[in-house]
């Protein structure tokens, strides 16, 4: 499956953050709308 | 990356209460996506599939590089939405359509489009930057204001209003007023957003969901 490019960035900025502002992200996730789609 | 995504690693990414979104040209399609017991569904696998190839392989650049012509318009329209607390229908609805006989529109500026949706009157005007009290614009970014019975949201998206599209205006949250589908085009950036009408407060709003791409 095509991959997109941007992804790339974003796996480095999750296993870079504190564990505090992961914990906080994923809390945050019990509220937010969340936007995806596969690559092109 | 879609933006509630950010920080969050990709175990910990909810595999349920998503619905597919497929933008035709008068219509969209909205569909449960069916997910395993405490498993992911097909298509997150896939994305977490490529997360997990991309950080085993960060020097490298991805398999297939998105070309740089990008444009969810042109692409196969199809997403996923999951918006906690919120009902999204199901099946076929209707899109509104433009006068050039689909449902993409890249909007002009400073015009207040009125419209109807079903039964529904709308309006909603694209600006790029903000305006003060005497109409001086000031900042820059895409700024879209719907206006329908009930709050008149005002949405501050950033990058570019000139380079704004909407994908889709239909009722995907049953509330019978018009949710948007757009597209903010910046500088070697961009991204699709949802604004659900039901989530509207009156004044300044974020986007219900968003999802941004980098052009490489």
């Amino acid at each position: 499956m095509p991959v997109k490019s941007l992804q790339s960035l974003a796996i480095s900025v999750s296993l870079s953050l504190p564990a505090s502002a992961a914990a906080f992200a994923a809390d945050n996730l019990k509220e937010s709308g969340i936007l995806l789609r596969e690559g092109t | 990356m879609a933006e509630a995504l950010v920080g969050v690693k990709p175990g910990a990414w909810p595999v349920d209460g998503w619905t597919r979104l497929t933008i035709r040209t008068d219509r969209l399609e909205l569909e449960p996506v069916f997910a395993p017991k405490n498993a992911p569904p097909d298509f997150l696998k896939g994305i977490l599939k490529q997360l997990t190839w991309s950080a085993e392989n960060p020097n490298q650049p991805p398999p297939a590089p998105r070309p740089t012509t990008y444009s969810p318009v042109e692409s196969p329209n199809q997403m996923y939405l999951r918006v906690p607390g919120t009902t999204l229908k199901t099946g076929s609805v209707p899109a509104y359509r433009f006068k050039n006989g689909t449902a993409n529109l890249a909007p002009k500026l400073d015009y207040r489009y009125e419209l109807t949706l079903g039964k529904q009157a709308f309006a909603f005007t694209v600006q790029n930057g903000r305006r003060g009290k005497n109409g001086t614009v000031y900042g820059a970014g895409a700024q879209y204001t719907i206006e329908y019975d009930g709050p008149k949201p005002d949405y501050s998206l950033g990058e570019f209003g000139w380079d704004s599209r909407i994908v889709a205006i239909a009722d995907i949250d049953g509330d019978g007023k018009p949710d948007f589908v757009i597209y903010v085009g910046g500088n070697n950036s961009g991204y699709d957003a949802v604004l659900l009408s039901s989530l509207a407060k009156p004044g300044k709003n974020p986007a219900t969901a968003s999802l941004h791409a980098t052009r490489c």
